[in-house]
C-alpha cells in the first residue's frame, strides 16, 4: 500500500503531470501527422527524458505511446487517411460519418472508445502482470536465454515484406549490440582501439536515426511527390458536438467492452499490434451487430470498435514487456530501451526489486489514458489544425530535434553522426524492404541473450541440453521455432489445404447426387 | 527487386565472413567448454551466411516471390532525400564548429528551400521559431546542453 501511495505521489507531482500532459499532447500531433509513426515520436523523445530524475522521462514517453495510437483517428475520420496504421480501420466508417456531417459525433466516439480501451487494457495490466511476474520469478539463466529468443522470434512477426530480411535485420541488430565490451569477461570486442566503441555504439541516436532521421528522409521524399500540396490534408468538415449522446454511449458500449477485451489480449501477444487488434475488433463488431448492414457507411459501432482495440493494445503490451522483458513491436522495444536507459530491468525481477516504479508505471497509464480523453474532447479543433502543417515546415523540425536529441545523451557530436549514418542506413533499407523494428529488437536483446546463454553454459558446464531438458526453457524454445516457422510455413500450408479442397470439389467420385 | 536481392545476400555473406574474419583473435571456448568472446559474435556471423545463402537461392529458385517489384534508388524524389541527408550532415558539421544557433539558422533554409519553400516570411519564422522552442526547451526547462562552437572555445 505504501508503495501504491508513493507511486501516486511521483505521478500526481507537478513535473510528472507536466510531462504526462506534454507527452499526450505530442502524442496526439505525431499520430495526427500522416507520415509520423507512434515509433518516430517516442525515438525523437527518448533523448529528451534523460534530462528528467526518476520517472518522469518515462511517464512522458507513456503518454506519447498512448496519445500517438489515439492520434492517428483524428485523420481517419477527417480526411480518410489513417495517421498510423492501427487506424486504417476507422477510416471506413469515420470518414462516412464525417462526410454526412457527423465529424463531431465519430470524433467523440473515437475519443471516447481510446480512452476506454486503454483504460481498459491498464485495469488488465494491474491484475495480470503481478501474477505473471510472480510465476516467472523462479527462472533462471537458461529460461531467460529461452525468453530472449522468443523475443527475437518475433521478428518474423514484424518484418513488413520479407522474413529473410527480417531476420537479417534482427541480425544487424544483435551484430551491432556485440560491439564494446564483452558482457561477461569485459574484454574488447570490435573496438578497433577506439574509446567511443569502448563503451558500445550509442543505444539511442541509432533508434533516432532509424526511426526518425529515416523517416524525415521519406518525408522530402513525399513532400517532392505531393509538390508541397498540403492543401490537400485541409479539413473541409465542420465539426460539431464532440462529446457523445447518452443514446450513443448506451449504443456502443458493447462495442467498447469486446474490443478493449480483444485489443488487450492481442496486445499481449508479442509480434502483434494495433492494426491487427483494430481490424479484428471492427470484424467482430460487425458480426455482433444488429445493424450490420450500416457498417461501411458510418456506423457508430465501427468507429468505435477499431479504436477501442486498437488502444486497448498499450495495456495488452506492457504484460510480456514489464513480467518477462519481451517487447511485442518496435514501439514495445524503444520503450524497453528507455527503461534499460533509466536503469529499470525488464523482466519479473521488476515487481520486486522496483515496485514503486511498477505502480508508478499503472497509475502513469491511467492518467495517460485520461489525459488522453480530455485533451481530445478539448482539444480537437486544435488538433486539426496542426494537420496541415506542410511537410517543408516539418521535416527541418525534426531533423533539428534528431540532432539536439542525439547530442544531449552523451554530449558528444559523435553519437550525432552516428545517429545520421543510422537513419540513411536506415533509409536505404527501407527502400530495400527491410523494417526497422527488427534492428531495434536484436540491439535490445541481443546483450541478454548473449549474457544468459554464456551463463546458462557456465552452470551447465558446456553442456547444450542444459535447454532442452528444463522444462519452461524448451517450452519457450518450442514456442520460440514455431513463431520463427509459423509465417513461413503457415501460408505454404494453407495453400496446400486449398488445393486440396479445390482437387476434391472438382473430383467426380466425391459428388453425391441430392 | 531481384537485381538488389542478389547484392543483399551477396553482402549479407560478405559482413558475415568480415565478423568471422574479426572475431578469430578472441576466444571461442575456454578449457571447461565455456563459451568465450568469439562464440555470439561467430554464431551471428553464420546466420549472416547461412541468411545470405537461403536469399540467394530465393532469388535463384523462386524469383516469382518479388516478381513485379522495384527498388527506387535513383528517382528524383530520392535523390531529393539523398541531397537533404547531405545538407543535414554538413549541418552537423556546422554544429561542431559553430554551436546551435549558427548551425540551425543555416540549416533550416537551406532545407526548406531544398523541399520548396519559397515565402521569405515562412522561412524566417520557421527559422526562428525552431532556434527559439528548442533553446527554451532544452537549455530553460529541461536544463539541458546544445552543441556549443568548438571553433570559438
Amino acid at each position: 500500500m505504501i508503495d501504491i501511495l508513493h507511486a501516486a505521489e511521483i505521478v500526481f507531482s507537478a513535473q510528472s503531470l507536466l510531462m504526462l500532459f506534454l507527452g499526450v499532447f505530442a502524442g496526439i500531433i505525431i499520430g495526427a501527422l500522416p507520415g509520423l509513426t507512434v515509433n518516430m515520436g517516442i525515438a525523437l523523445l527518448l533523448p529528451l527524458t534523460f534530462s528528467f530524475e526518476g520517472m518522469a522521462g518515462i511517464l512522458m514517453l507513456l503518454g506519447v505511446y498512448c496519445g500517438a495510437i489515439y492520434g492517428g483517428s483524428i485523420t481517419a475520420i477527417l480526411i480518410n487517411t489513417p495517421g498510423t496504421p492501427a487506424s486504417a480501420a476507422t477510416v471506413l466508417d469515420g470518414y462516412p460519418m464525417a462526410m454526412k456531417g457527423e465529424a463531431g459525433r465519430a470524433l467523440g466516439l473515437s475519443t471516447g472508445s481510446s480512452m476506454f480501451g486503454g483504460l481498459f487494457s491498464t485495469i488488465a495490466l494491474v491484475l495480470v502482470a503481478p501474477q505473471l511476474a510472480k510465476v516467472a520469478t523462479g527462472l533462471s539463466a537458461p529460461e531467460y536465454f529461452a525468453l530472449g529468443v522468443f523475443g527475437i522470434s518475433i521478428i518474423t512477426s514484424v518484418s513488413s515484406h520479407s522474413i529473410i530480411k527480417g531476420l537479417m535485420g534482427g541480425a544487424i541488430g544483435l551484430a551491432i549490440a556485440c560491439i564494446g565490451l564483452d558482457p561477461m569477461t569485459a574484454g574488447m570486442r570490435f573496438t578497433f582501439g577506439s574509446y567511443y566503441l569502448m563503451g558500445g555504439i550509442s543505444f539511442v541516436p541509432v533508434l533516432v536515426g532509424l526511426f526518425a532521421f529515416s523517416q524525415a528522409m521519406l518525408g522530402m521524399e513525399d513532400n517532392y511527390v505531393e509538390k508541397g500540396r498540403s492543401e490537400d490534408r485541409k479539413v473541409k468538415v465542420k465539426i460539431d458536438r464532440v462529446l457523445p449522446s447518452w443514446l450513443d454511449f448506451r449504443r456502443v458500449l458493447p462495442t467498447y467492452v469486446r474490443s478493449s477485451v480483444i485489443g488487450t489480449i492481442i496486445g499481449a501477444i508479442p509480434g502483434t499490434g494495433g492494426d491487427i487488434a483494430s481490424f479484428v475488433s471492427y470484424t467482430e463488431a460487425k458480426r455482433w451487430s444488429k445493424h450490420p448492414e450500416e457498417f461501411g457507411h458510418g456506423s457508430p459501432e465501427g468507429v468505435s470498435a477499431p479504436e477501442a482495440g486498437a488502444n486497448a493494445v498499450s495495456g495488452g503490451a506492457m504484460v510480456p514487456l514489464m513480467t518477462l522483458g519481451i517487447p511485442g513491436d518496435g514501439a514495445t522495444a524503444i520503450m524497453m530501451g528507455a527503461f534499460m536507459v533509466q536503469g529499470l530491468q525488464l523482466g519479473p525481477m521488476l515487481f520486486t526489486e522496483h515496485p514503486v516504479e511498477v505502480n508508478t508505471i499503472f497509475i502513469g497509464l491511467f492518467a495517460a489514458n485520461i489525459l488522453m480523453g480530455a485533451l481530445g474532447f478539448l482539444g480537437i479543433r486544435l488538433f486539426t489544425k496542426v494537420m496541415i502543417v506542410p511537410r517543408k515546415v516539418l521535416v527541418p523540425i525534426i531533423l533539428v530535434l534528431c540532432a539536439v536529441g542525439s547530442y544531449s545523451v552523451n554530449h558528444t557530436m559523435i553519437d550525432v553522426f552516428v545517429m545520421m549514418i543510422a537513419g540513411v542506413f536506415g533509409y536505404v533499407m527501407m527502400r530495400l524492404d527491410f523494417s526497422m523494428s527488427p534492428i531495434v529488437i536484436g540491439i535490445i536483446l541481443g546483450p541478454m541473450v548473449e549474457t544468459n546463454l554464456r551463463r546458462a553454459l557456465i552452470m551447465s558446464d558446456g553442456d547444450f541440453s542444459v535447454f532442452l531438458t528444463r522444462p519452461i526453457c524448451a517450452t519457450f524454445l518450442v514456442i520460440a521455432a514455431v513463431t520463427l516457422l509459423l509465417p513461413v510455413v503457415g501460408p505454404k500450408i494453407g495453400a496446400w489445404r486449398r488445393i486440396r479442397r479445390a482437387a476434391s470439389a472438382d473430383d467426380p467420385t466425391n459428388s453425391t447426387v441430392e | 527487386m531481384r537485381q538488389s536481392n542478389a547484392i543483399v545476400a551477396i553482402l549479407s555473406v560478405l559482413l558475415g565472413a568480415v565478423i568471422l574474419w574479426l572475431a578469430s583473435d578472441l576466444t571461442h571456448f575456454d578449457e571447461a567448454g565455456v563459451p568465450g568472446e568469439a562464440f555470439w559474435p561467430s554464431a551471428i556471423a553464420w546466420l549472416f551466411i547461412a541468411l545470405g545463402l537461403v536469399q540467394a537461392a530465393e532469388v535463384a529458385f523462386a524469383p516469382s516471390l518479388h516478381a513485379g517489384r522495384t527498388v527506387d534508388l535513383h528517382s528524383a524524389p530520392v535523390r531529393i532525400a539523398f541531397l537533404g541527408a547531405a545538407i543535414a550532415l554538413a549541418f552537423a558539421v556546422l554544429l561542431t564548429y559553430f554551436g546551435f544557433i549558427v548551425a540551425t539558422a543555416v540549416f533550416v533554409p537551406a532545407l526548406m528551400l531544398l523541399m520548396g519553400a519559397r515565402s521569405p516570411i515562412q522561412i524566417t519564422l520557421t527559422t526562428a521559431g525552431v532556434i527559439a522552442v528548442v533553446w527554451v526547451f532544452f537549455v530553460l526547462i529541461f536544463n539541458n546542453e546544445l552543441p556549443p562552437p568548438s571553433l570559438f572555445e
